[in-house]
Order: C-alpha cells, then sequence, then structure tokens
C-alpha cells in the first residue's frame, strides 16, 4: 500500500514560535541532577591537577544539568577563587566530575 | 505497528479555557470568549469557551458576528502565555511516554502511542488516558479529550466525533467499530482529511457518508482523486498504515512571512514595511542556515481598489544578506506595484540551498558581503539574547513602523 504515512500528519505550523517554547521545555525537562563526586574520586582528581597541570587531560564536567567531555591544556589554575583558566574559557572546580588519568594506576601485586 | 494503541489528546477550547483557569472561573461553565478588543470589529475570534459553544456560538467568527449574550467576559489573547501553557502540557505527556511516541499536531493537539507502555503500567488504554486527563487537569486546571484508536486515523476521528460528547471525555474506538461507527458518519466531510471542496465531488459520485465510501470500488477512486483517493478508501476502511515512530521532516523548501497592515500604506510608505519583513525573515533564513536563490514579493492593495499582485524573482548568486535580498524585494516592488493603497505584504524565499558550497560570482565583492553577513550575525545573537526589540533600526520609530509592534506578537495576535 502506498500510504503517504507520517506526511499526512504533518502539523499545520502556523505558529513558528510553539518550536521555540517546546525547546525550551524539553531541555529544561532533560536536565540532569549533578552527580556526587566521591572522596576518591576527589583525591584523584587533586593527584591529576597537581601532577599533570602541565599536559593536556581529558575532563568530565557538569553544566546547567548536562554532562560535557572536552580535551583541553590549563592555562592556570586560581586557589582563591576555586577556578580552572583554560585559553578562553574558565570552568569551576566544583564543575568537574572526573578527569581521565594519563597513567592508569597499574596493579604492583 | 501491530500492539500500537494511539491516543490523540485534544484541549477543549484551549484558549479560552486558559483564560478562565487564569480568572479562577470554571472553563466548562464560563461564558468567555478570546478576542483582542483593541483591534476593530471585524478582527477574529481566536477561541470560544464549551459554554458558549453549547448554546451556539460558532467557534470560529468575527467579532461583529458574535451574538449579544449577557455576561459574557472578552477576553485579550496572550499569545505567548498560551504557547507556554501547550508546552507545559507536552511535558506532561512526557512524563508518561518517550519523545518518540509522541507526536505533536498542533498547539493543542499531540498524538501518542501508550501500546508499549501498557504493561509498564498494569492497565487498560480507558484507565491511562483517564490517568493521564487528571494529571492535566491537577497540574493546569484545562480539561482535555481523549480519542483512543489502534491508528492514529481512528484515534483521530474517534476524539473529533465521539468524545466530545462522552462522559468523561474520552472516546475508544477499534476496528470493531469501523462498521458501526465509522461508517454511519454523514455528511462525508465529518471524517477526518475530507475538506468541502472534496465533499462536493464525491457527492457527485453519490457518495454522501463514510460507509459509501468504503463500499465504493477503489481503483474508480484512484482513477479520480489519485494517491488521495486510495487514501480516503483506506482510511473510510478504518485502516492507517502511519508509524509515529517515523517521524516525517519536511524540507526546508520556503521561508515566508505576511501581514494584514492595520490601515492602508501609500506606495512611498511601504518599502519600510518591505525592509522590516525582510530583516525578519532573513534572520529565519540565517537561523537554518541557508542560502536564498529566489524571492517573492506579493502586494494585495486595499479593498476600495481590490487587486495585487504576486511575482519572483531569481538571485544571480544564492545569499543570505539581508541588503542584497531587500535590493531584489525592491526591484520587483518598483516593476510591479501601482501606485495604490496597499493593505496586504507578504514576501518569501524559496529555492532554499546549503551554506558552504556556491558557485562564486565574478560580479561579486565577496569581502564586503562577507563582513555585512558577520554584521548581521552579531546582531542576531544580540536579539536573540536581549530580545528583539533590544536593536533595531532608526526607522523603527517612524510613524508607519511596524516591528516593534510585531515584536510583541505571536502569529499576529498580542503575545
Amino acid at each position: 500500500m502506498s500510504d503517504r504515512g507520517m506526511k499526512k500528519w504533518l502539523p499545520f505550523a502556523a505558529l513558528v514560535e510553539q518550536n521555540v517554547y517546546l525547546e525550551q521545555m524539553i531541555y529544561e525537562k532533560n536536565k540532569i541532577p549533578k552527580p556526587q563526586v566521591s572522596v576518591e574520586q576527589g583525591r584523584k582528581i587533586d593527584r591529576i591537577l597537581k601532577e599533570h597541570s602541565y599536559n593536556e587531560l581529558k575532563f568530565r564536567i557538569y553544566l546547567d544539568g548536562y554532562l560535557y567531555t572536552f580535551v583541553g591544556k590549563i592555562e592556570q589554575i586560581d586557589l582563591n577563587k576555586h577556578k580552572i583558566y583554560f585559553k578562553d574559557f574558565f570552568v569551576p572546580i566544583k564543575d568537574i566530575i572526573d578527569i581521565e588519568d594519563p597513567e592508569p594506576f597499574e596493579d604492583i601485586c | 505497528m501491530k500492539n500500537d494503541v494511539i491516543f490523540v489528546i485534544d484541549m477543549k477550547a484551549f484558549y479560552a479555557s486558559v483564560e478562565c483557569v487564569e480568572r479562577g472561573l470554571n472553563p466548562l461553565t464560563t461564558k468567555l470568549v478570546v478576542t483582542d478588543t483593541t483591534r476593530k470589529e471585524s478582527t477574529i475570534v481566536l477561541s470560544v469557551s464549551h459554554a458558549l459553544k453549547m448554546m451556539g456560538v460558532p467557534s470560529r467568527c468575527r467579532r461583529k458576528d458574535l451574538p449579544n449574550i449577557d455576561g459574557m467576559i472578552f477576553a485579550i489573547p496572550q499569545m505567548e502565555k498560551y504557547v507556554k501553557k501547550s508546552a507545559e502540557i507536552v511535558s506532561i505527556f512526557l512524563d508518561f511516554v518517550g519523545q518518540d511516541d509522541l507526536h505533536i499536531y498542533s498547539i493543542d493537539e499531540s498524538f501518542l502511542n501508550v501500546g508499549p507502555y501498557l504493561k509498564l503500567y498494569k492497565c487498560t488504554p480507558h484507565e491511562l488516558a483517564l490517568k493521564i486527563l487528571s494529571t492535566i487537569q491537577d497540574k493546569t486546571g484545562l480539561i482535555a479529550t481523549c480519542g483512543i484508536g489502534p491508528n492514529m486515523f481512528l484515534a483521530k476521528v474517534a476524539d473529533d466525533v465521539d468524545a466530545k460528547t462522552s462522559k468523561d471525555f474520552i472516546a475508544e474506538w477499534s476496528y470493531d467499530d469501523v462498521k458501526t461507527k465509522l461508517w454511519p458518519l454523514r455528511p462525508i466531510n465529518k471524517m477526518w482529511g475530507v475538506s468541502d471542496g472534496y465533499t462536493k465531488k464525491l457527492n457527485a459520485l453519490g457518495i454522501y457518508s463514510v460507509g459509501d465510501l468504503a463500499t465504493f470500488d477503489k481503483e474508480l477512486l484512484i482513477d479520480e482523486f489519485g494517491i488521495l483517493g486510495e487514501e480516503l478508501y483506506e482510511h473510510a476502511n478504518g485502516r492507517d498504515e502511519a508509524n509515529i515512530r517515523e517521524k516525517y521532516i519536511p524540507l526546508n523548501k520556503g521561508l515566508s512571512i505576511g501581514q494584514v497592515l492595520m490601515r492602508d500604506f501609500s506606495k512611498s510608505e511601504t518599502p519600510l514595511i518591505i525592509k522590516e519583513m525582510c530583516d525578519e525573515l532573513t534572520i529565519r533564513l540565517r537561523k537554518i542556515n541557508m542560502n536564498c536563490n529566489a524571492v517573492h514579493l506579493g502586494i494585495g492593495y486595499s479593498s476600495t481598489v481590490d487587486g495585487g499582485f504576486f511575482h519572483q524573482c531569481q538571485l544571480l548568486t544564492p545569499t543570505s544578506v539581508n541588503s542584497e535580498l531587500y535590493k531584489s524585494l525592491m526591484y520587483l516592488f518598483n516593476t510591479y506595484c501601482e501606485n495604490k493603497p496597499i493593505r496586504r505584504v507578504s514576501i518569501s524565499y524559496t529555492n532554499l540551498t546549503d551554506k558552504g558550497v556556491q558557485q562564486l560570482s565574478l560580479f561579486n565583492e565577496y569581502e564586503s558581503l562577507d563582513d555585512e553577513e558577520e554584521m548581521y550575525k552579531t546582531l542576531d545573537k544580540v536579539m536573540e539574547k536581549y530580545g528583539k526589540n533590544s536593536i533595531s533600526r532608526t526607522s523603527a520609530l517612524s510613524s508607519s513602523s511596524t516591528i516593534k509592534e510585531r515584536h510583541n506578537q505571536i502569529g499576529g495576535h498580542r503575545k
């Protein structure tokens, strides 16, 4: 059967603005709460920042309800403002969820 | 597809009900119409509340056609509020089903495929519909109707025909109801998808009810109406193969914008209107990251002289720069416009192509065009962040400008 399928149920898009508000609503709805950073995770982040702050690192950060991953090189760590500066933006230290370990810990035994 | 259970959920007198709830009144018993009382009396009535519809007030009419009823409340439209409310209701649907199983059909109407969720919620379709409707009423105070069917078409017709009169506003149709409930429908335009024009053509073939259509010769219908003939035949037999998960996204064929002016404009005032509409539409063009190859200009003269024209012109090179597009529109305007009072203006951009790849022309100065485009992109960003009235041409201050007013409107009605 040669049906037009979903084509015939195409909305009559008289209101262009409707989509703007729908997108906004879906963006708000899909937000997740900030993941907890465990004590060990915190120590790991602390250690990597101390030892490898001159390398390119892979960060996982939480921003406005969503998790993002990016690779970047730290320009400066401001301990007073609790911020990490990259080339053209900064990230508050509390928003860092994880950093990929450049030298994964190998079991010695 | 086999286990689909489709809901059509439709808000009862949506705009009017929102206004009732805002005033703390019962949307079912309040006599309220939504219409802009600051405009002339030939302005359209956007919505009529349930109680007035029961008294025989037509749901689509102009303000001057409204009958004189005591205690009728006039509400000025607040489009932004309605669109936000609509998003709120869609958000409730998304609490029940995933985004894939939802199809938004209009501002107050959505299709939901709840088939895959019935096991999860451990209830019958009817119980789930009740749950969704009562959630909507609890959260927004609005009343909705629901049509339930095994496919989108039957659900829609169930909603249109039965849901409004049934006691809990839910109508459930199955394939067994096709002969008893769908076939007796007459005149035939009560069935979804049959327009007044089709009704005439079908009547000429001796088809007056859905039952006549369902038992008519399929081949003859195809000869007469083409693909649509087959579709009508299948619909009349309660069949619809559309799968709600196969989202159909139309190609961006063109963008258009139009407005009916509040008074007659002279030929010398109109270029400003065209410029403002051109700006408005070009923002949308840049937003979808396309270039335009042809522009159309439509002008309608005032009712005292009648007539008008609609012409198009091809551009030499695709572009999304305001000044280039305005130049072509003005070419059309100067070539075809007569010295008559103007009431309607519409422009559209067609033959859209992706940005990125394009044939260069020897006659354009690309550097200055690129600079200009960069400037407009920056303006777009400012407007997106701080609102559309945050930055505008100086001409917006002149008396014939409509742009500020239009920015305070949605769909041509007050925001």
